[in-house]
C-alpha cells in the first residue's frame, strides 16, 4: 500500500476485517477453553463446507431429475435463510457492521454499502457458503450456454444472503434501542434462528413427500425461485431462469434500499433511551414491588428478586431464555420425528428440552458476569450469593421440560408419564443446580447480556463453543441420573404398584434434595477461594 | 462555528432547548454544565451524530445537516460513548482510520507513529484495543480525532480517567492545534481546566446557555467554579441529611 495514494473505501473495509478475523483467531491462545472451542468451529466449518460442496457437486450422481429440482430448492433456500438468521441469533460477528462504530467517518452511503458488502464475504462462515454456492454453480451446470445463468444465479443468491443479512440486521439493530423494539427485535431474531436450527436438525428425518412439500412452498419464495432458476438453466430453460433470477434480484435492490434507510437513520439517531422507556409505576418497578412483594427482606430475597426483575426486564435474559426454550424442543422433537406415532413412553424424553438451558445451571457465574464484581465488592453474605443464581437455573431448566412434557402428554394421552416427569424433574432441577453452583467457579464462561444484534462479543473467541461443550458434557451426566429414575418410576405406576412407585419418588426426590444439600454448601464453602481467580476469568477484555 | 436554536428532546425531556453559540475560528471553548445538562447532546448535533429536532450548525460556513460527508471531512471528534474496534490494534486502528479518511498510506504511517509516541502509546501499539486502559482508550480516540488534520475539534471530557502526565501532554497537543488555527471545544466537569485551557467558555444548564463569552468576561474577578456554581445552582446538604455518613464508627 505505500506510496500508492489514497486506498478505496471497499478495499479498506475488506482489509478491516480480513484483520479482525485474524486478530480473533490470534486471540484464541489465552484462553484453554476458548481454543478448544476455536479447534472444534474450524473442525464444523471444514466438515460444513465439505458436506456443503460434496452435496451440491453429487446432485446430478446421486438424485433423480425430481430429487435434484426439490433439493436444488431446499439449498439455496437454506443458504439465504441460515445466512439472515443465523448471525442475529448467535450474538453478532462482524464489528464492520456495527454502524456505531463508523459513524464518524466522512462516507458516503454507497461507499458504506459497497464496502460492507465486501466486507461480509471475508470470514470463515462466508468462505464455507461461498464453498455451498459455488458446488450449487458447478452442480448445475449442465451446458456450456448454461454456465453464464447459473454463476449469475449463483452470485445474486450470495448478494440476495448477504445484503438481506445486513437489512435484518440493522433494522434490529435500531428496533433495540427502545424497549419494546428490543424485545420485538429477540423475538424475530430467536424465532426465525429456531426456524433455520429446527430445519437444520430434522432435514434427516423428513420423508421424501414432507421434502417435496417444503420445496413447492419455498420454490414461491425468492431464495426457493434461485434454487428452480439453477434447475431451469441447467435444463436449457433460459427465459424461464433468467426472470426467477430478476426476481432475486429485485428483492437484493429492494433489501439494498431498506438496509440503505434503516444505516442512515440509525447513525443519527439516540442510543438506548431505556431509562425514560420504562413505566414509572413506582410499586411496579421497586425490587421487593408487585408480585414479588411476598420475598423475604433478606440478602438472599434480594438475590431473588433481583434475578425476577431481570427476568421480566432485560431483553437479553429473555431472549437467551426463549431461545433455549425454542431450540430445546427442537432436541424434543427429533426422537418424536424418528418414532412417528404417539407413544405415551415419548413424554419422558421431555428432559431433552433443557439441553440448551443448561448453561443456566452449569455456568451460573457467567450469565451477568458484571454483578460479580459488585458481590465481590459488597460480600453479602456467602449463601445469598447461590440463591439468585439458582433459583434462575431452576426456571431456566424447568420451564422447557415442563412446557415439552405437557405438549407431549397433549398428543399421546400419557398423563401418567407427564407425572412421572413432574415428580423426577423438580427434585432433579435441585441437584442440577447444586451441582451448576459446584461447577461453575472452574467452568466459568462470561455470556454477555446484549439486546443488540451488534454487541455480542463472542464470536471468533470459541467461548460460546466450550461453553456448548460444558452444557453437553453436563447434560450427559444429568441424563445419567434422570433416566434410571424415570424409567423406574414409570414401571412401578404402570405395574399398578402404587407404594412402589411412591418409594421410588421418595427416594429418588431423597437423593437429589441431598445432593442439592451438599453441593450447594460446598459451593458456598469453595466461593471465597476462588473469587479472585472467577473475576479474571469473567473480565470481558480478557475474554473478547 | 455558529449554532442557532438547536433543539432535541427525547421523548417528554427535552435534553436541549434552543442553544445558540459563536465559536471564533482559532479558539479554545469550554462547554460547561452539571450532569444532564445537555452537553454531549449538543456536540453530538454539531458533529453529525445525533439529528436535531431543530436548529442549524455552520461549520466555516458548511451547513453541518446539509451535508454530513462534508461536515465530517472538517471534524474531529472525541465523544464520550464511542465503540471502538476493540480486536485492532492501537497502530492498525489509526491505520485503518486514516485509510478511511482518504489519507495515504505513508502520511498515515508516519502520523500514527508520531501520535503514539507523543500520547505515550509506543509501547502499547501492538497491543489491541480491547486490553486497552479506560485512559489509554481515550489517548487512543484522541489520535483518531486528530489524524487527519481537522479545522474544528469536538472533545467530550477529554481529560476523564487520564493521568496527570498524559493530561499534559494532550493539552499542549491541543494548544499546539489551536495555534495553527484549528478550533476545539471542548466539554468539561473540572473547572480549573477549563479555567486553564480555555478562551472562551458557555455554562450550560438545563439544556439553555445559561452564561457565555469570554472566560475572563464570565469570571468577572471570581473562580470560574464559584460563577458556575451560582450559574446553576448548588445543591446544599442540610442540617441532619444523610446524618448517619457522620457517625463515629
Amino acid at each position: 500500500m505505500a506510496g500508492a495514494g489514497p486506498v478505496s473505501p471497499t478495499r479498506v473495509f475488506v482489509l478491516l476485517k480480513a484483520r479482525l478475523v485474524v486478530n480473533g483467531v490470534r486471540r484464541m491462545t489465552r484462553s484453554t477453553w476458548a481454543r478448544v472451542g476455536f479447534v472444534f468451529s474450524l473442525l464444523f466449518a471444514l466438515v460444513a463446507a465439505g458436506v456443503g460442496v460434496g452435496i451440491a457437486l453429487g446432485l446430478r450422481v446421486y438424485w433423480d431429475a425430481d430429487a435434484q429440482h426439490r433439493n436444488l430448492v431446499l439449498l439455496s433456500a437454506g443458504i439465504v435463510f441460515g445466512w439472515w438468521f443465523a448471525p442475529v441469533l448467535g450474538g453478532g460477528v462482524d464489528e464492520t457492521i456495527d454502524p456505531a462504530r463508523l459513524s464518524l467517518l466522512p462516507l458516503t452511503r454507497s461507499q458504506l454499502r459497497r464496502g460492507q458488502i465486501a466486507a461480509g464475504f471475508v470470514g470463515i462462515a462466508p468462505v464455507v457458503m461461498i464453498c455451498w454456492v459455488i458446488g450449487l454453480v458447478v452442480g448445475s451446470a449442465r451446458t456450456w450456454a448454461s454456465v453464464p445463468f447459473v454463476v449469475v444465479c449463483g452470485a445474486v443468491l450470495l448478494l440476495a444472503a448477504l445484503v438481506g443479512s445486513r437489512a435484518l440486521s440493522t433494522s434490529l439493530a435500531r428496533l433495540s434501542r427502545t424497549r419494546r423494539g428490543g424485545d420485538l427485535a429477540a423475538v424475530v431474531a430467536v424465532l426465525g434462528g429456531s426456524a433455520i436450527f429446527a430445519g437444520s436438525q430434522l432435514l434427516r428425518f423428513l420423508t421424501d413427500e414432507q421434502l417435496d412439500a417444503a420445496a413447492r412452498v419455498l420454490r414461491w419464495s425468492p431464495p426457493g425461485m434461485a434454487g428452480e432458476a439453477f434447475e431451469l438453466a441447467g435444463r436449457g430453460s433460459f427465459v424461464a431462469a433468467g426472470w426467477r433470477i430478476a426476481v432475486l434480484a429485485a428483492v437484493v435492490v429492494l433489501a439494498g434500499w431498506w438496509w440503505s434507510r434503516q444505516l442512515d437513520r440509525l447513525l443519527v439517531e439516540p442510543a438506548q433511551t431505556g431509562r425514560s422507556a420504562l413505566r414509572n409505576d413506582g410499586e411496579a418497578l421497586a425490587i421487593f414491588g408487585g408480585w414479588r412483594r411476598r420475598l423475604p427482606r433478606t440478602a438472599a430475597g434480594a438475590a431473588a428478586a433481583r434475578e425476577l426483575v431481570y427476568l421480566t426486564r432485560s431483553p437479553g435474559r429473555r431472549s437467551a431464555l426463549l431461545g433455549g426454550t425454542l431450540l430445546g424442543l427442537v432436541y424434543v422433537v427429533i426422537p418424536v420425528a424418528w418414532v412417528g406415532s404417539p407413544r405415551t413412553w415419548l413424554v419422558l424424553v421431555a428432559p431433552v428440552a433443557m439441553l440448551l438451558a443448561l448453561q443456566f445451571a452449569s455456568n451460573q457465574l457467567g450469565v451477568d458476569p458484571a454483578v460479580f464484581w459488585i458481590e465481590v465488592a459488597a460480600g453479602p453474605e456467602p449463601a445469598a450469593r447461590w440463591v439468585g443464581r439458582q433459583l434462575l437455573g431452576c426456571i431456566a431448566v424447568l420451564f422447557p421440560v415442563l412446557l415439552a412434557a405437557t405438549l407431549l402428554a397433549v398428543w399421546t394421552g400419557g398423563w401418567i408419564e407427564f407425572g412421572v416427569v413432574v415428580i423426577t424433574m423438580v427434585p432433579a432441577t435441585l441437584a442440577m443446580v447444586g451441582v451448576g453452583s459446584l461447577l461453575s467457579p472452574m467452568l466459568v464462561t462470561p455470556v454477555p447480556d446484549s439486546g443488540n444484534p451488534f454487541g455480542g462479543r463472542q464470536a471468533m473467541s470459541g467461548t460460546g463453543c466450550s461453553a456448548v461443550i460444558v452444557g453437553l458434557l453436563y447434560f450427559v451426566l444429568v441424563g445419567v441420573l434422570i433416566a434410571p429414575a424415570e424409567i423406574a418410576l414409570r414401571w412401578a405406576w404402570r405395574s399398578s404398584s402404587p407404594l412402589v412407585a411412591i418409594a421410588i419418588g421418595a427416594g429418588a426426590s431423597a437423593v437429589n434434595v441431598g445432593v442439592w444439600w451438599w453441593s450447594t454448601a460446598a459451593a458456598v464453602r469453595q466461593l471465597p477461594d476462588r473469587e479472585l481467580e472467577v473475576l479474571s476469568l469473567l473480565d470481558a477484555r480478557l475474554n473478547t | 462555528m455558529v449554532v442557532r436554536g438547536l433543539t432535541k428532546s427525547f421523548g417528554d425531556k427535552v435534553a436541549v432547548a434552543g442553544i445558540s453559540l459563536d465559536v471564533p475560528r482559532g479558539s479554545f471553548y469550554g462547554l460547561v454544565g452539571p450532569n444532564g445538562a445537555g452537553k454531549s447532546t449538543t456536540i453530538k448535533m454539531c458533529t453529525a451524530l445525533l439529528r436535531p429536532d431543530a436548529g442549524d450548525v455552520w461549520i466555516d460556513g458548511q451547513n453541518v445537516w446539509a451535508d454530513t460527508h462534508e461536515a465530517k471531512r472538517r471534524l474531529g471528534v472525541l465523544p464520550d460513548d464511542l465503540p471502538l474496534f476493540e480486536r485492532l490494534t492501537g497502530d492498525e486502528f489509526l491505520t485503518f482510520l486514516g485509510m478511511f479518511r482518504g489519507l495515504d498510506p505513508d502520511v498515515v504511517a508516519s502520523r500514527t507513529a508520531e501520535l503514539l509516541d507523543v500520547l505515550d502509546l509506543t509501547e502499547a501499539a501492538r497491543v489491541l484495543v480491547a486490553d486497552y486502559s479506560t485512559g489509554m482508550r481515550k489517548k487512543i480516540s484522541l489520535a483518531a480525532a486528530v489524524l487527519h488534520g481537522p479545522r474544528v475539534l469536538f472533545l467530550d471530557e477529554p481529560f476523564e480517567s487520564v493521568d496527570p502526565v498524559s493530561a499534559r501532554t494532550i493539552q499542549d497537543l491541543l494548544r499546539t492545534f489551536c495555534s495553527g488555527g484549528g478550533t476545539v471545544v471542548l466539554s468539561s466537569h473540572v473547572m480549573d481546566t477549563v479555567e486553564r485551557l480555555c478562551d472562551h467558555v458557555a455554562i450550560v444548564s438545563a439544556g439553555r446557555v445559561v452564561v457565555h463569552g469570554s472566560v475572563d468576561d464570565v469570571r468577572g474577578g471570581r473562580r470560574l467554579e464559584d460563577v458556575f456554581i451560582d450559574a446553576v445552582g448548588g445543591v446544599h446538604l442540610g442540617a441532619g441529611s444523610i446524618g448517619w455518613l457522620a457517625q463515629d464508627r
